[in-house]
């Protein structure tokens, strides 16, 4: 038999745990999704997700309706198989306001290297290090900037972009799962420890003693999962160190 | 280990102060609807005073009375209902209404698809967790199991089509259900709860036991 790890599966655990009939399964189906939206996707198991969207005549983008933050946005440089990141521009009017005055392809400044593909490049390795190497390039400010404004639930792309481009986003979103979406087996304990603690909680026949000692052992199993997920290996850290190493031309 | 007729019979005797007369204003059949009502306090009792401290919410299996094939109707489209065949004991949660499964044919036999009994949502719940659209709770819900509602004291609602439900539902209720103990079934309690159920008994009818009757004839003694 194959194991899983679902929603459902993590509450039913919950429930044989603490000796609970099935009486209790919605109460706790909410603090599992409470734990996986609220809690884990915020930081520890984000869930991002992809879209890319025209830009409206106001240069501006609908928020997604399970957007919860931006992780990256940027645009496609033409042929040139990169998405340039954008930055943000607190500055922006946050007023629908039509973009004129602008040009098209004012963003050929990379050289045209033959990836297979478009990726996001933000000249960061995958540890946070700058990796160098960025010869005469600006940052552009001009036109690679957006401001996301939530109370009109549009994020407005800087105005100097040419209207109807496409703009790729990597946004942090709302699990839309169902009870028998898979879960990160790793996650499993967590969410049953957040469960039988926010069960305690709210529960008046449950000592103080006891609804703490199970508050720390959600955060100790927290604390493994993040451990688990943030493993650092020698290899790792060899790559880091030698990453760099090459025989270049020195300018 | 007792039945409900031997029970019964010993309070009937108590009662009388011996062999009952022929002109008895209490009947039999009244003292057996006291003995399953005293029944039906002590199974609470038990649930609620004994075990629910104790930590263990499971309910003597005693008190689990089965309904088999109670008929579904169709709301609309998206719910159906059932009407509860008894009125089980009011528990925390609506754990009276211990059980509700679909119906599952296996080869010749019908039984309960006990592996994936129907999900209870307590009365107004759904409609605090179709509000809840940060988790989406609501449609994670519906979208792998079944729930149910009490939705009145003798209603229960199912958040599926008819189609999904069945034509008819299996329930499992807390309750010494009078339409369904015979003066031969051995009561849902044990030894040495009998006792307390001959004492209530004889304490709602007004006494403890009746005099005896010192002159041999047919008049009662007053």
């Amino acid at each position: 038999m194959r194991q899983t790890t679902t929603v459902d599966g993590i509450v039913r655990s919950s429930l044989m745990t603490l000796g609970l009939p099935i009486h209790y399964y919605v109460q706790f189906l909410h603090y599992a999704l409470k734990c996986l939206n609220q809690e884990l996707n915020m930081d520890t198991l984000p869930l991002i997700k992809t879209i890319e969207v025209t830009l409206d005549s106001n240069n501006e983008l609908q928020i997604p309706r399970d957007f919860i933050d931006v992780i990256k946005l940027g645009r496609k440089v033409d042929n040139d198989h990169r998405i340039k990141v954008f930055g943000v521009n607190d500055n922006f009017n946050r007023n629908a306001v039509s973009a004129d005055n602008k040009t098209t392809n004012s963003d050929q400044v990379l050289a045209s290297l033959n990836y297979g593909g478009y990726y996001f490049t933000n000249f960061y390795n995958d540890k946070g290090e700058h990796k160098g190497r960025m010869f005469g390039y600006g940052n552009d400010a001009t036109s690679s900037e957006y401001k996301v404004i939530r109370d009109r639930h549009v994020i407005k792309v800087s105005p100097a972009q040419p209207t109807g481009v496409t703009i790729y986003m990597e946004y942090l979103g709302y699990h839309t799962a169902t009870t028998a979406s898979y879960i990160h087996p790793y996650a499993a304990e967590v969410i049953e420890a957040y469960i039988i603690y926010k069960f305690k909680e709210h529960n008046r026949s449950i000592n103080k003693g006891e609804m703490m000692e199970s508050k720390q052992e959600y955060y100790n199993q927290l604390r493994k999962l993040r451990g688990r997920l943030y493993g650092l290996t020698k290899t790792d850290i060899l790559r880091l160190v030698r990453g760099e190493f090459r025989q270049s031309v020195k300018v | 280990m007792t039945t409900l007729g031997k029970i019964t019979e010993q309070i009937y005797r108590l009662y009388n102060g011996g062999n009952p007369s022929a002109d008895q204003e209490i009947t039999q059949k009244e003292i057996e609807l006291l003995v399953l009502q005293s029944v039906n306090r002590i199974l609470k009792i038990e649930s609620i005073q004994t075990n629910l401290p104790m930590g263990d919410y499971f309910p003597p299996h005693a008190a689990i009375a089965q309904y088999d094939s109670v008929a579904t109707t169709a709301i609309s489209d998206d719910y159906c209902k059932a009407t509860l065949p008894a009125q089980p004991i009011s528990m925390p949660r609506g754990m009276g209404v211990w059980n509700i499964t679909k119906r599952e044919a296996y080869d010749s036999l019908t039984l309960d698809d006990f592996e994936n009994p129907f999900v209870p949502v307590q009365s107004g719940q759904m409609g605090l967790l179709a509000g809840v659209g940060h988790t989406g709770v609501k449609d994670v819900l519906l979208s792998n199991v079944i729930p149910y509602e009490l939705r009145t004291n003798n209603e229960v609602i199912f958040y599926a089509p008819r189609g999904d439900v069945g034509t008819a539902v299996n329930m499992q209720l807390l309750v010494a259900d009078p339409a369904k103990v015979s003066s031969t079934d051995t009561l849902p309690v044990g030894g040495d709860q009998e006792a307390q159920i001959i004492q209530e008994v004889l304490t709602l009818l007004g006494v403890a036991s009746a005099p005896g009757d010192e002159v041999s004839d047919a008049n009662k003694s007053r």
